[in-house]
């Protein structure tokens, strides 16, 4: 069993790089590529010293064995080994919690980077403890969900895979209830739950990633780091590219509902949606959300037929308008 | 409100005139007019896709309309704001209008694209943002205290999948008749 396994697998591999050499563009498929990929670069597999002697200084990056390693060191090499297979896990459909963690710190990294946290310990609590309470109600309860309002008076909100959740200060501002902030915060958990950033990263990279990331090995002979970034770049551009309109539908269900069963009244979504379409076309506060979202009105009427008289027997849901924690300015 | 009031008011007048009236909503999907916003109040006439009619008052999951004439309720979801609806949602039933939410200012803009693909990672940050998680029992003692109860609620469908599936039934239930030859033969 196990040898006629082996066996098998070989061939698979074979298949996988014949059709890769001949037919590059055919490559529609993310899981095949990420197979591919992982036969093409061999990861995991140390090479020996005389086939690859350019890669004699990463040798030195395992630790001497003779030492037990520090808690820092063990964690460093967890890290490094998460980022390591990270673009080939995520290409697969595979990725460990460890490694969706992993990709969803370079992106929310990078989105901090260019907008900080709002310096307001109170609010940014505030919003951890709807955030948390809100994705309880979900299908990922367990995940370790991070909530934060960032400086920026755009009207936007990211979510990042493995649970980070960023509102911008701008769309914070058009909240009138705590309701309204679930239902946002909602749309955003949904997004982590489908994973739709990892289906986009994906679906980009089978269509265009397979040369960046060959030409990266190329030309840099590096590890999953070089890999990674060919996939997901500096990270936050992934928030600019936008998720198709079917996965914004979707959010927008599925997070008024996880809204709706943590005890909020359900429509808190939907109003800030109809305040979006009160904005002028010209508003640059609205710029990235019109280029990454359906429209809004679209959003409502699509919202609107699939609620019909779903929630007719929801009654009592909340809408805590004097919990919401003011902006300072 | 006093003459903060009045003074968003006219700024609102002053942005929307020429547009919608304020407090105007559109019919997003037909919905029957109701003398109470209930499910099971008296059904009063019915209000089509695309109607326009002035919006009186909110409650719950229901609006409360005019149009033609008729007062009733409809689905909070079967209708939405148009226009200059800002004057009757934000200032007239909240009352606690901010003029820096809608009304465009000068120099406000939101993170664009040329800002996040020069995003350097920011690790301080980050470490920041990590440190703000809470516990599911905390999350839960500030949901008590805010009275909120666990509710049940199924996932919506894809209403857009339904359409599909509604079409090719109505396919297939057509299919070795001549409906179906109009629809897909030529």
């Amino acid at each position: 069993m196990g040898r006629s396994m082996r066996a098998g697998m070989a061939a698979l591999g074979l298949g996988l790089g014949l059709g890769l050499a001949s037919a590059p563009a055919q490559a529609g498929d993310g899981e095949r590529l990420g197979q591919a990929l992982g036969i093409l670069f061999g990861q995991a597999k140390p090479q020996p010293a005389s086939e690859a002697p350019t890669q004699g200084q990463q040798a030195l990056a395992s630790p001497p064995p003779q030492r037990p390693l520090t808690e820092k060191e063990r964690r460093e090499l967890e890290e490094s080994q998460a980022k390591g297979n990270l673009a080939n896990a995520l290409l697969m459909g595979r990725m460990t919690p460890a490694q969706e963690r992993e990709l969803g710190r370079q992106i929310a990294g990078g989105v901090l980077g260019a907008a900080p946290l709002v310096p307001d310990f109170r609010l940014q609590s505030y919003v951890n403890r709807v955030g948390m309470w809100v994705a309880l109600q979900s299908e990922r309860p367990e995940v370790p969900w991070r909530f934060g309002v960032i400086e920026s008076e755009g009207i936007n909100a990211f979510a990042a895979p493995g649970g980070y959740i960023l509102v911008t200060k701008g769309l914070y501002r058009l909240l009138r209830t705590e309701s309204q902030l679930a239902g946002v915060l909602g749309h955003e958990i949904a997004h982590v739950n489908r994973r739709h950033h990892e289906k986009l990263l994906r679906k980009s990279s089978a269509i265009a990633g397979l040369s960046g990331l060959l030409a990266a090995r190329v030309g840099g002979g590096g590890g999953g780091e070089q890999e990674l970034r060919a996939v997901i770049g500096n990270g936050a551009e992934i928030m600019a590219r936008g998720l198709d309109k079917d996965s914004e539908l979707e959010a927008d269900r599925d997070g008024s509902v996880y809204a709706a069963r943590a005890g909020y009244e359900p429509y808190g979504l939907a109003a800030i949606l109809e305040e979006m379409g009160h904005f002028g076309a010209g508003d640059s506060r609205m710029g990235l959300l019109k280029k990454t979202h359906p429209d809004a009105g679209a959003r409502l009427e699509s919202l609107s037929a699939a609620v019909g008289d779903r929630w007719e027997g929801l009654a009592g849901g909340k809408e805590l308008s004097g919990r919401l924690v003011p902006l300072r300015d | 409100m006093g003459s903060r009031g009045m003074g968003a008011a006219l700024a609102l007048a002053l942005l929307w005139a020429g547009s919608a009236q304020a407090g105007q909503v559109e019919m997003i999907r037909e919905d029957a007019l109701r003398e109470g916003p209930s499910p099971t109040a008296r059904e009063i006439g019915k209000a089509p896709k695309g109607a326009r009619a002035e919006e009186l008052a909110k409650s719950g999951g229901w609006r409360q309309i005019r149009s033609a004439g008729k007062t009733g309720w409809v689905r909070l979801l079967s209708a939405k704001q148009v226009g200059g609806s800002a004057g009757g949602s934000l200032a007239g039933i909240s009352g606690n209008y901010d003029a820096k939410r809608v009304v465009a200012v000068a120099g406000l803009r939101g993170l664009s694209e040329e800002e996040l693909k020069a995003a350097k990672f920011d690790a301080e940050q980050l470490g920041r943002l990590e440190s703000l998680g809470v516990s599911a029992a905390e999350a839960e003692g500030f949901a008590r205290a805010g009275g909120l109860e666990r509710m049940r609620a199924e996932r919506l469908p894809d209403p857009a999948k339904e359409e599909r599936a509604r079409a090719e039934s109505a396919a297939r239930s057509g299919s070795g008749g001549w409906g179906e030859e109009t629809l897909w033969g030529n």
